[in-house]
Parts: C-alpha cells; structure tokens; sequence
C-alpha cells in the first residue's frame, strides 16, 4: 500500500548540498502536476542494520514530501532525521497517507 | 460579547484614543456585572477542636496547611495547553454506507464500511466482521481512502451505545500498596 520511490540525492547546487532535504523520484510520476497528489504523504526510508533495536533489525527513518522539484515530477522529501548518503539509489515507500 | 472596535489606528503606533478613553467608552459605571455575588474570601484561620482536659478545648490553626517543603530554587512551571484541535470535519465523499480503504495498521489494504463519524472526530467502521474479518473499529479519516461504492445502511440501527468511550481501555484496578504487593 505504498508508491515506490527512490532516492536521487540531496537537494543541492553544483558544488554545494544541503543534506536537510533529499529528492525522490516516484515511479510513475513524469511531470509536476503529478506530484500534487504526493505532496504531503508520508515516506518511509527503510533499512536493514546489524544490531537488533527493539527486537527488530530493520529499522525506519520517516519523512514527508514538502513539494516538487524541477518539471518531471522529482519531488523534495524532508525526513524527520536527515538520509545517509548511503540512500542515493535506494527505494523508498511513499505511503498513501494523509489521505 | 463581540463589539465594533472601539479604538482605530492613526498612523503605526498611534491610536485614535487613549487607553483610559477606551476604557471610558466601556461606560463601567453605568454597567453591573451580571454574576455579582459577595465572594466571602477564604478563611484563613480555623478553629479545630483539642482533646485533653488542660489545653482549652480549641484552638485556632490555619485553614491552609504550609508546606513542609520548599524547594531551593524557584523553577518555572510550563505554562497550561489552551490549544485544542478541533474535530476533524468529515470529507463530502464519506457518507453512512461508503465503502472505505484502509490504508495504515493491522487491516490495511481492506475494504471496509462507514458507518458513522464519533465524537472525536474518528471513523466507526466495521468489515463487516463476517465479511472480510475486520471488526467494529476507529479509525482516523487521514488514513482511509473512499471509495465510490456505497452500501444501503439504517442510520437509526446503528447502536447509540457505539461511542469513543466505549472503545476506551479499561483502567486497570489499582494494586493496594501491601507488603506482599511489594515483595512479589
């Protein structure tokens, strides 16, 4: 029950970034009118880790997307903690709420 | 009681009248407050009876207990919450009977149907439970995509008794601190 996404990067100028806000590219999504249905939904980055915390080794870091970025339907996600750049690459789960 | 401004602004920073104008114009001394009752102000002495032949009988002590402690540095208290979210108003697409989505917790992806909105603002949605396994449940309108299916329902069948508090956890009975409790 989610959209899949993935992670581009953090949001940046040529030389410098700006690892507070990560971009996203949801499947499916081409152009920015597309993104208005996403914007504000819940994203979810999970990962797996070695080390159990809490009786689990998969952990979770949540987010939400704040706006489009650019005209193909790229969005701006800020993350309740800022994404490694491990991320670059890696799949997200944009969730279908707020509905 | 909402009234017309009774001041207005010149220029920033200049009112038309002054602060005891305006409080003129609120023509007190004309005015009664509705609830004047004589407020007796709180005792602040007691007299409490005394056993023992020899100590008089009564004794006058203070109606308010002082403290026995006092903490060695004043530290602020936070200030009292006066903000309240309102109830969530209910989307023109989720009528008694519409099939609903949901789309978070144990039953997510399953198909569902309203059948009225509590006072808290969540959703009474049940399976039906022989239907799809999904009980009479809360559920929060952020979390529930509506369909256009809707379902024929009796709004006057739906139990009164179906409300937030009937969904609350039952308080767990508190244990009497016994020495037993303690050593356990």
């Amino acid at each position: 029950l989610y959209a899949k996404g993935r992670v581009l990067g953090f949001k940046r100028a040529k030389r410098n970034q700006r690892p507070d806000i990560s971009l996203v590219q949801i499947e499916g999504v081409k152009t920015a009118a597309d993104t208005e249905f996403y914007l504000g939904k819940r994203v979810a980055f999970v990962y797996r880790a070695k080390r159990e915390v809490n009786g689990s080794k998969i952990r979770c870091i949540w987010g939400r997307i704040t706006r489009a970025h650019g005209g193909s339907g790229a969005v701006k996600a800020r993350f309740r903690n800022n994404l490694p750049a491990k991320s670059f690459g890696a799949s997200v789960r944009v969730m279908m709420y707020p509905s | 009681m909402v009234h017309k401004p009774r001041n207005s602004l010149l220029t920033v920073g200049v009112n038309k009248y002054s602060r005891s104008q305006v409080v003129a114009k609120r023509v007190l001394y004309k005015r009664k407050p509705a609830g004047a009752v004589a407020v007796c102000p709180p005792a602040v002495n007691k007299t409490v009876e005394v056993k023992g032949a020899k100590n008089g009988g009564t004794r006058v002590v203070a109606a308010a207990k002082a403290p026995r402690f006092y903490a060695a540095e004043d530290v602020a208290l936070p200030k009292k919450n006066r903000k309240h979210a309102g109830v969530a108003k209910l989307r023109n697409t989720i009528v008694p009977g519409t099939v609903l989505i949901l789309l978070a917790g144990r039953y997510r992806g399953k198909r569902v149907v309203f059948l009225k909105q509590l006072e808290s603002g969540l959703l009474l949605v049940s399976g039906p439970f022989k239907v799809n396994g999904v009980p009479l449940k809360r559920v929060n309108q952020a979390y529930v995509i509506a369909t256009s299916t809707k379902v024929e329902l009796d709004a006057a069948k739906i139990d009164a008794q179906l409300n937030d508090a009937y969904f609350a956890r039952p308080k767990a009975a508190k244990k009497a601190a016994t020495e037993e409790a303690f050593f356990e």
